[in-house]
């Protein structure tokens, strides 16, 4: 088989990741990726969300050579999986979602025993030194891994999955089961990894959160079918129906009727922090957002109506999520 | 082939699957066994090439239980402990994966027979057996050793628990000695002869009845060494062949 080069529509893309029509279908019959066309360019962080049992792994295994697909293809900088094996495995990284360590190792060792797999060089050593260094375990080097906590453990996976310089780096549920500090220490190593590094991050994350503040482009899967595939911003302007205001202002009460009045207005309600919610009416363009806003801002003015602050709400990660799901069903 | 992964594999059969306490006891049962043997000895009734037959059995059926049980445990831990995700996603073709994990059981098998020569020249000192004792030990003991653990590692490969995979592999083991343990009752008809013939464990002990007993030339052992190597080879061939189903939990 040929190698394909970039699609055609976009010629100036370097494509990391790609499938066409990729499908996995089991043995007992269960398909669990359904023609999946995925695209994720160089340098991305890119969330691949979808419920429990939505295909996420085994598009991971697909992707990185542990699972032939049933039919289509998967491709790694252009190379397609199945017939490059073995070079595919010198591009990536990965940390799987159920990550065994050998215990009795210690970090360095670990690292090393990795690093020796991927052709060991004398100068290997140095580069698991600027590894540990890079994910805050130098100091523990040499601590059995059996003694580590969870997150110094999922560190170290990250560390493992960079050992052989890779291009594309997979974590499949990274911040699972870490607490608010691992979670935050493993995404700022992932932007740092990905920023300085230069690395196509591929993240599965049940923890929205994670999505949000990690990644430029997601994808939603359920029952192994693409749903949605966008930048956040893209997903948050296609589901969000209604543009939403937040207001603030000095009296709720006189201002709730004025508003309700105008016709740009769909409905009006109060949130918990007694901050005014503004849901406008659906299929507004930006042009007749901006009169809307100008109408509201003039109506409160003329009313004596101090507004404190004015913000647009934005769909979070969730909402999306849940939306895309649900409206599949 | 990957020497770091041989390296790991016999670290890690020897510390952390008990290997190193697997070699103790074997050592501890051998020793008592010398003890009995020499304690005795001048009131024994057993010649000494009959006392060194046994001290080779129990060597060699100490070493291959030890090895066997490290052997059918090597894949099933990596898949139970989550390992062989990430060993999978290494360069390391699976066949040098199970050759890695073959080799580094037959480091600690070869160790075990190394150890069980003191106790053999304690036994048979003045007997003028001991170097045939001792070539018998290391050429059948290989033989075996490399056929068991070859069936080992191929039970880790297939089965998916480890319990099932040390019990089927003792198992085996106990099927192959059962007609040497009761060569008398096999010798009885002539499909019983047909299995002690081709039965490697037998043969292993029937060559050892003939160098130390019947002083019978190594080049006149052909008919038992056959079966021996055929078995052997045939193990680590299969071993080899059966390594691409090398796969994640729940995957096989």
């Amino acid at each position: 088989m040929t190698e394909s080069t970039n699609t055609t529509d976009c010629p100036s893309k370097k494509y990391m990741i790609r499938t066409e029509e990729l499908t996995k279908v089991y043995k007992n019959g269960f398909k669990a990726v359904d023609c999946l066309n995925l695209e994720v360019e160089e340098g991305d962080i890119f969330g691949f969300l979808g419920p429990n049992g939505a295909g996420k792994t085994t598009t991971i295994r697909m992707l990185d050579g542990l699972l032939v697909p049933t039919s289509g293809r998967a491709l790694i900088a252009e190379k397609d999986v199945s017939e490059h094996a073995n070079e595919i495995k010198h591009l990536i990284g990965v940390v799987p979602e159920s990550h065994g360590y050998y215990y009795a190792m210690t970090a360095r060792e670990y690292l090393l025993y990795f690093s020796s797999l991927f052709d060991a060089k004398k100068e290997d050593h140095q580069y698991i030194d600027y590894l540990l260094d890079r994910v805050g375990l130098r100091e523990k080097a040499d601590v059995t891994v059996g003694q580590f906590s969870r997150g110094m453990k999922q560190r170290l996976g990250i560390a493992k999955a960079l050992v052989n310089r890779p291009r594309v780096i997979f974590l499949d549920e990274p911040t699972l089961g870490l607490d608010p500090r691992g979670q935050y220490e493993i995404q700022q190593l992932l932007l740092e990894i990905n920023h300085t590094d230069k690395i196509t991050i591929f993240i599965t994350s049940h923890l929205l959160k994670d999505i949000e503040v990690l990644c430029n482009k997601v994808s939603i899967v359920k029952n192994g079918i693409l749903i949605e595939q966008g930048s956040i911003p893209e997903l948050q302007q296609k589901y969000m129906t209604h543009y939403t205001m937040v207001i603030n202002t000095n009296d709720n009460k006189k201002a709730m009727p004025l508003l309700s009045s105008l016709s740009s207005v769909r409905r009006i309600t109060e949130d918990d922090e007694q901050q005014l919610v503004v849901k406008l009416i659906k299929g507004l363009n930006n042009n007749q957002v901006n009169e809307a806003k100008h109408d509201i801002m003039n109506t409160m003015l003329s009313a004596d109506i101090d507004i404190e602050e004015m913000t647009h709400k934005t769909l979070s990660m969730e909402d999306i999520f849940f939306r895309a799901t649900e409206t599949e069903e | 082939m990957n020497y770091q992964i041989i390296k790991k594999e016999f670290k890690e059969s020897l510390f952390e699957s008990k290997g190193l306490w697997m070699i103790a006891v074997s050592a501890a049962i051998l020793s008592g066994l010398c003890f009995l043997v020499l304690s005795m000895k001048e009131g024994s009734v057993l010649a000494q090439n009959d006392i060194l037959q046994y001290a080779i059995k129990s060597a060699l059926f100490l070493t291959l239980i030890v090895s066997m049980v490290l052997g059918s445990a090597s894949f099933i831990v990596e898949r139970e402990e989550n390992t062989m995700e990430s060993l999978l996603l290494t360069p390391i073709p699976k066949r040098d994966l199970a050759v890695a994990k073959y080799l580094g059981v037959m480091v600690i098998g070869i160790v075990m027979l190394a150890a069980a020569v003191p106790y053999l020249m304690a036994i048979g000192a003045g007997s003028g057996l001991i170097v045939s004792a001792i070539g018998i030990l290391f050429f059948g003991g290989l033989l075996l050793l490399t056929a068991f653990v070859a069936l080992s590692i191929i039970l880790s490969i297939l089965m998916n628990s480890s319990k099932a995979s040390v019990l089927t592999s003792i198992l085996i083991m106990t099927i192959l000695t059962f007609p040497a343990m009761i060569q008398g009752l096999f010798k009885l008809s002539s499909i019983g002869t047909f299995i002690l013939k081709i039965d490697p464990v037998a043969c292993c002990f029937n060559m050892m009845a003939a160098i130390l007993t019947d002083k019978v030339s190594f080049f006149a052992l052909g008919s038992y060494i056959m079966p021996l190597v055929l078995f052997a080879f045939t193990a680590v061939i299969l071993m080899i062949l059966l390594s691409g189903r090398i796969a994640l939990k729940g995957e096989k």
